[in-house]
């Protein structure tokens, strides 16, 4: 036997106590009170005959205080939490493993979470461990506590965990471990076997009851093929029960409703939705679905982020803007205002995205993202920050690299008749002429993102400005440098993120932490929703949604039904407390009425 | 304790007497038959006339028609000599016991001098205390009352020394009331054969209380004798204690039964029961006043 609460010399220390204790109160004499009686005559009689009668009253006595030891020891019993000992093979430490897939939040027929019923596995092993070493991990966390014997420690944490997706994390490997226990569901099908743990044996806990769930399985906003119509929303709803179910769907845009309807789903259907979004209103779209038999509540819900809601707001910093101006006088969704460079000063006042600096570079460094078209020659003297010119003559555009900014842009329709752009470390150039001469290039920082084009949009730079790859081109730039993507159907998990983001916050505000692995950005998101993406003054929306076919069907299982079988078995070994208090009540009862009816003495 | 009655209760046990098996010789003229032929109203018989006979008793009617001097008798009627012992000894102290005893005393006293018998109360413990004669009529209740009210207990229980010290003392027979709880370690059978071979009529009255019956403590108590002060621990069970209750219920029992054998009057007087109940009920129902 192990104990939950405490080591086993403390248990059996307390229990022994609590024996001594009762015995010596049971037999304890307390100073009897003084009773004035007319005559002891009558009491002489009655002790001469029952004294006879002592024997009798002797095991009755003896029976009343094995009753009342036994109430103590159970109750001492029960606050130990006591289990029957599962000694792993061999001894050694024990690796308890809790899947954490979003699946494990659904409410089961027979009342409680998958993750609570998993909880309270994790206690009684835990319990159980007979004071060998235990770890806890998660399917999402990783190791969480441990290896360690001090059960409380593993009980807290096991009080902060709760499930926060994971579906593709490996196990934490641990040397010296014996035995897994593997507490799952097994909706997200994972490998079992000793590869998987490291050589230990696993042993797989289910807690797996099939449940009805109605889920979004996509959402997501993209441009749509109406020219009225800004964005439209995709959606794809499936019901996983073996019930027809009606579905209520709500979109809302911001705080203003956009969609409300019902859908009848037949068993283990999915449907696709198409919502159109207007081209005025909030960039923030939220999905949300209500049915009957609904036993997982994550995948009820799904947000999504319109990118070009609100108009960008570009300054145009150009003597000459040209073809610049004709340019965004035609681009929807953009707000140019133009200046010229002697009225260009810092800081800067009002709403501002992005600044095209055409053919001029300020002396300092600009706050804000930033597009330098063709820097001037005299660069590296009036504005040295920016690097030094380089210029070359007619240059071919020969080399581009996979990158956002030149998504869509054919140099093959381009003729430069020269090149003029600035080089320094800061820069990594993305296309380039035969001869090596940067023609695109990007700086991207913690602080800043900027992209500089080395040749102009003039009749005497280039065909730029004639082709369909100018306006592809300044969008891609700036929508690179204002709002970048920053990738759809999100899930919880880590999330790689452009390295410009500094800062992530939460849908409740919290900020969560950005780490720098090598060059990319991770953050590690364990709730759903929609994360406001913050660096090098560019601003987007991250919307994270759990939605997944695999996680929302929780009426099947990949466990076998072997191992299904072994559920209630593993039921069966509940927390013996419960019983141990029940059986003392029923002790104490057996005593308070054999003394009613003065049948102990 | 101020003994008193209210005056409904006090006439109707002027309507009771109380009644003994037997006649006895008393002292004085008063309402009860004697043994003897006296000067009563009621004729009774004649007997022949014999020197010394009073002449004014000769029937000379009866002369005339036969010729002999024929002597008129008439029954006699005098006082009964009622003997109230009361148990003043230490077991008696519970306040309601003694209180009761004495209320009982009280009452049958006042019947008693309601019929101008000679009511005589004698308080005993181990021995026989000071007697005190009531008197006769009923005036002399208040006199009774103050007597009884100055009565204490203490002394042990010893009914049979206390009666054969009575029984020396040469009284004239007559009706004998025991107002005890018969709580004698020495037992009360060779007490009331004294009195019944003096000639007495006797009529036991046993007080008992539900401290008597009933102990009322349960676990180690420390049990003392009022009378001998003795102590002894006792762990008092359920068992124990029923047991007890059997006890007293056997003592009691015995006490009826011992009576009946010797013809004599038993009662038993409940504390808790109001002392009206008790005389009026209990008392008629025993024979003992009618």
């Amino acid at each position: 036997m192990s104990f939950g609460a405490m080591a086993g010399w403390q248990a059996w220390g307390l229990l022994a106590l609590t024996a001594g204790v009762l015995t010596w109160l049971f037999f304890m004499k307390i100073r009897a009170p003084r009773v004035h009686v007319p005559s002891l005559m009558l009491w002489t009689q009655v002790l001469d005959v029952t004294r006879e009668q002592t024997l009798w009253e002797r095991i009755r006595k003896a029976v009343s205080w094995l009753i009342t030891i036994a109430v103590g020891l159970m109750l001492m019993l029960a606050l130990t939490r006591p289990a029957p000992s599962v000694v792993a093979a061999g001894g050694g430490r024990r690796l308890i493993v809790i899947d954490s897939s979003w699946s494990m939040g659904t409410l089961m027929p027979g009342g409680g979470t998958r993750w609570e019923r998993a909880v309270t596995r994790a206690r009684t092993l835990i319990a159980s461990s007979a004071g060998d070493e235990v770890a806890l991990a998660t399917t999402a966390d990783g190791l969480v506590e441990g290896p360690t014997t001090d059960a409380v420690l593993l009980e807290a944490a096991l009080d902060r965990l709760v499930p926060s997706g994971g579906e593709g994390g490996d196990w934490p490997r641990l040397a010296d471990v014996s035995v897994v226990h593997f507490i799952t569901d097994g909706t997200i099908p994972r490998p079992t076997g000793d590869v998987a743990s490291g050589g230990a044996r696993v042993s797989v806990e289910p807690v797996f009851e099939p449940a009805p769930n109605v889920a979004i399985t996509a959402f997501e906003t993209h441009a749509g093929g109406d020219p009225q119509s800004q964005a439209e929303a995709y959606l794809e709803l499936a019901n996983y029960s073996t019930t027809a179910q009606p579905v209520r769907l709500v979109v809302t845009r911001g705080t203003v409703s956009v969609a409300d309807t019902s859908i009848d789903l037949s068993p283990g259907e999915a449907v696709r939705q198409i919502v159109p979004l207007g081209r005025a209103g909030d960039a923030r779209v939220r999905a949300r679905i209500t049915a009957p038999d609904n036993a997982l509540a994550i995948d009820d819900e799904a947000v999504a982020w319109i990118a070009d809601a609100e108009p960008l707001a570009v300054t145009v910093v150009s003597a000459s803007p040209g073809f610049l101006q004709i340019l965004f006088e035609r681009l929807p969704g953009m707000k140019a205002t133009f200046i010229a460079p002697a009225a260009y000063a810092q800081p800067r006042t009002g709403p501002e995205h992005v600044v095209v600096f055409d053919h001029w570079v300020p002396a300092e460094a600009p706050a804000t993202p930033a597009l330098f078209v063709s820097p001037p020659p005299d660069v590296a003297r009036t504005a040295p920050w920016v690097g030094t010119a380089r210029q070359e003559p007619e240059p071919a555009w020969t080399t581009s690299l996979a990158h956002p900014v030149l998504r869509g842009v054919d140099p093959s329709t381009v003729t430069l008749e020269r090149a003029r752009t600035v080089e320094s470390a800061a820069w990594t150039p993305i296309a380039r002429s035969a001869t090596g001469t940067p023609l695109v290039s990007v700086a991207e920082t913690v602080d800043y993102r900027r992209v500089v084009l080395g040749f102009g949009f003039t009749e005497a730079e280039s065909n730029v400005a004639l082709q369909p790859a100018f306006p592809v081109l300044v969008v891609n730039a700036l929508e690179w440098l204002a709002r970048p993507s920053l990738g759809d159907q999100v899930r919880p998990g880590v999330v790689g993120l452009e390295a410009v983001v500094s800062r992530l916050t939460s849908p409740e505000g919290r900020r969560v932490e950005v780490t720098t692995f090598g060059a990319t950005r991770l953050a590690r998101i364990t709730t759903p929703g929609l994360y406001l993406a913050e660096g090098g003054g560019m601003r987007s929306a991250l919307a994270v949604n759990v939605g997944d076919p695999q996680v929302s069907n929780v009426e099947r299982t990949s466990l076998t039904a072997q191992t299904l079988s072994d559920t209630a078995a593993a039921q069966a070994n509940d927390p013996w407390w419960p019983m141990l208090i029940a059986i003392a009540f029923a002790c104490a009862l057996v005593e308070w009425w054999t003394w009613r009816r003065r049948i102990t003495v | 304790m101020a003994l008193s009655f209210d005056s409904d209760f006090l006439k109707k046990l002027e309507y009771l007497h109380v009644v003994s098996k037997k006649a006895f010789a008393g002292q004085a003229r008063a309402d009860r038959l004697a043994p003897k032929r006296g000067r009563g109203l009621e004729f009774a018989d004649t007997r022949p006339y014999s020197a010394g006979d009073d002449f004014r008793h000769i029937d000379w009617k009866a002369y005339r028609r036969l010729g002999r001097l024929l002597l008129r008798l008439f029954d006699e009627e005098q006082d009964l000599p009622i003997y109230l012992f009361l148990d003043a000894s230490q077991s008696m102290a519970e306040a309601e016991k003694f209180d009761q005893a004495r209320r009982i005393a009280a009452a049958l006293c006042y019947i008693g001098l309601a019929h101008l018998d000679r009511v005589t109360i004698l308080p005993f413990d181990e021995t026989m205390r000071e007697e005190r004669a009531a008197g006769q009529g009923k005036g002399r209740i208040f006199r009774v009352f103050e007597m009884l009210e100055q009565m204490q207990t203490g002394g042990r229980t010893n009914l049979a020394d206390a009666f054969k010290l009575f029984a020396a003392r040469g009284r004239r027979p007559g009706l004998s009331v025991v107002i005890s709880d018969f709580l004698d370690p020495h037992g009360y059978e060779s007490a009331l054969k004294v009195l019944q071979a003096r000639g007495h009529d006797v009529y036991v009255v046993q007080m008992a209380s539900e401290a008597d019956r009933d102990p009322g403590a349960l676990g180690d108590v420390k049990f003392v004798d009022t009378e001998t002060g003795e102590v002894r621990d006792v762990e008092v069970t359920p068992a124990l204690a029923v047991a007890y209750g059997k006890a007293w219920q056997a003592h009691t029992d015995a006490l009826h039964q011992f009576c009946g054998r010797y013809n004599i009057g038993y009662i038993r007087a409940d504390v808790e029961r109001p002392v009206e109940e008790i005389i009026l009920q209990t008392f008629r129902l025993g024979r003992f006043v009618a």
